[in-house]
């Protein structure tokens, strides 16, 4: 049985006379310890498809979910509030693309990453040691004296790591990390993609990387899903589908990978009406 | 911390001395003086009296003896009221409108904070769009139609408050309601307002994703950065609070400061429009300084700011 299950999703905004249908009816799989991404340009609908999977969208009408999640065999959709909050943070955690603007301006991280162990382990003694450990764990240094600073005292690379400090703090067995390197500079980047690779390694934990940068995936995911304009176009793993991409926008984004060496190679846009 | 306070202190000195130096000469120049009264008085009579006051010698003169005397505390006598200093009524009055205007400040944040948030967390439902549409009203319906419209239900038909007066302490309840509605109102506006704009900020997102309730994020999360716009605001309410109101002194037969505020002006009490004044820009420079010091300590980056 896999961790995670979605059939047939289906997301739809609604204003007061328009609506959207951000994501058309998608289903796929991710399985226990599996690393999947999804992949596709902006708009997309990978973000809504990665809240809707703990509920955090707006509640309708503003937005209508349909289909099927389930997640360990539990269906999402029908759980109540409450037990929706134990699966939020616990079983499943996330990592969004803004550090700056996802954490708490006037909270320490400390406090924040205490927070969630808080929620979740209310019996816990020593709530500070596991901060220290789990901001030890993403690889910030001085821990005990970084508990106490603000997010506004840390870089954008250093706050990311907070962020990924407090989503691993209770153990998650699926981690969201959505656009986790894209607000950041370039060799920032890498530094939270071996991160992230390195807490892979160590844990047993489903990773589903949401990200428009195919250049990233190949290091971090086995399989990879490719939307477009909240559908499905592609999948398959991503040797297979970096190499031998079968449909055009997937051809199209491969192309938009910058590669080192590759003089003289023009990034080519992509051209919609030919999709 | 203690140098940002004392930085602050000092710079308002040289504000606090050119809003007094403008007031003095203003006052001056405004045609009449403090002994024109409907009964004229005889040209000696005149005389003798501007000159027991000082107020025959030069405008210079004048000004450097009341700074003189200011250095020492001494604001001088009052011209209207005659044996009295402007350091007794001040301190006299101001203690009524400084009890009045406590119990209003704490009665307007109260429930300012407490509509306001409540009104943001139900802003989709039916009670959330009532207490909105109530702190409109409270912004717009003024102190002399609250006033006696109070008296005429609690105090004329249901007989639970005296109508006017200052003597018992449930006397403080009618008055400070009426004083405070306008302030609770507007609170309660800033806190509405800070707190939805606050719900679509990524911190939120991030705090349900981790497993807060609802309740929690409100309280904890949103709570503290949508009440720093209250707390901006705090400062010059506090001022105007407790410097007492003309309005709600006179419905209520109070005997505060605020009544001093207008009839002083109208006599043209040269020495009680600059107790006034004085009092009225020492409570703006104290308050602001004390709503900043909340701020700083409500957000973490303006009290670094503040250190440096
Ligand atoms: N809160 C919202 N209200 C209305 N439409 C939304 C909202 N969030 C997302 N959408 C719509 O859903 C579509 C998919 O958005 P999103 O999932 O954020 O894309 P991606 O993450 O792939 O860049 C967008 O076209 C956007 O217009
Ligand atoms: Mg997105």
């Amino acid at each position: 049985m896999s961790l995670l299950e979605v059939k047939n999703l289906k997301i739809t905004f609604s204003a007061r006379d328009t609506s959207t249908e951000a994501v058309k009816g998608i289903s796929f799989r991710l399985g226990e310890n599996e690393s999947v991404a999804i992949v596709g340009e902006s708009g997309s609908g990978k973000t809504v498809t990665a809240m809707s999977l703990t509920r955090l969208l707006p509640p309708p009408p503003a937005c209508k979910v349909s289909g099927e999640i389930s997640f360990d065999g539990t269906n999402i959709g029908s759980m109540s509030e409450k037990d929706l909050r134990k699966i939020r943070g616990r079983q499943i955690a996330y990592i969004f693309q803004e550090p700056s603007t996802s954490l708490n301006p006037v909270f320490t991280v400390g406090y924040q990453i205490a927070e969630a162990i808080r929620l979740h382990f209310p019996e816990e003694k020593n709530v500070r040691e596991k901060v220290v450990e789990s901001l030890r764990e993403v690889g910030i240094l001085e821990p005990q004296k970084r508990c106490d600073s603000y997010p506004y005292e840390l870089s954008g690379g250093m706050q990311q790591r907070a962020m990924i400090a407090m989503a691993l703090a209770c153990k998650p067995r699926l981690l969201v990390a959505d656009e986790p390197t894209t607000a950041l500079d370039v060799t920032i980047q890498k530094q939270i993609i071996d991160l992230l690779k390195s807490v892979r390694q160590k844990r047993r934990m489903s990773l589903l990387l949401i990200t428009h940068n195919f250049g990233i995936i190949s290091e971090l995911c086995e399989r990879v899903i490719v939307m477009f304009r909240g559908n499905i176009v592609e999948e398959g793993a991503c040797r297979d589908v970096l190499h031998n991409p079968r449909h055009p926008y997937t051809r199209a984004l491969i192309n938009c990978i910058p590669r080192l060496g590759a003089r003289g190679r023009k990034l080519e846009p992509i051209d919609y009406d030919k999709l | 911390m203690i140098r940002y306070f004392i930085r602050r202190l000092l710079e308002a000195v040289p504000v606090f001395i050119a809003i007094v130096t403008a007031v003095f000469f203003m006052v001056r120049f405004v045609p009449g003086g403090p002994f024109d009264r409907e009964r004229p008085v005889s040209p000696e009579t005149l005389e003798a009296l501007n000159k027991y006051y000082g107020l025959d010698k030069s405008l210079c003169e004048q000004y450097f003896s009341f700074l003189k005397n200011l250095s020492r505390g001494e604001l001088g006598p009052s011209y209207k009221y005659g044996g009295w200093s402007v350091n007794e009524i001040l301190a006299e009055k101001a203690a009524v409108s400084l009890q009045l205007g406590i119990c209003a400040l704490l009665i307007a944040l109260a429930l300012g904070l407490s509509a306001g948030f409540a009104s943001a967390v139900l802003s989709k439902s039916k009670i959330g769009g009532a207490l909105s549409g109530f702190s409109l009203l409270g912004i717009c319906l003024p102190s002399f139609v609250l006033g006696p419209l109070l008296i005429l239900v609690f105090a004329l038909k249901l007989n639970a408050f005296n109508a006017m007066g200052w003597n018992a302490p449930s006397d403080a309840v009618l008055p400070s309601l009426t004083l405070a509605m306008f302030y609770a109102a507007w609170i309660a506006r800033l806190a509405r307002n800070g707190a939805i704009a606050e719900t679509s900020r990524g911190y939120v997102r991030t705090a349900y994703a981790k497993g807060a309730s609802r309740g929690r994020v409100y309280l904890v999360h949103i709570a503290r950065n949508a009440i720093q716009p209250v707390v901006s605001y705090l400062g010059p309410a506090a001022a105007a609070l407790l410097t007492g109101s003309f309005v709600v002194e006179t419905i209520f037969q109070i005997p505060g400061l605020g009544r001093f505020f207008i009839s002083s002006a109208l006599d043209s009490d040269y020495t009680m429009i600059m107790g006034c004044v004085m009092i009225y820009s020492a409570f703006i420079i104290i308050f602001n300084l004390v709503s900043d010091l909340l701020l700083a300590a409500v957000n973490p980056r303006i009290a670094s700011e503040m250190s440096k």
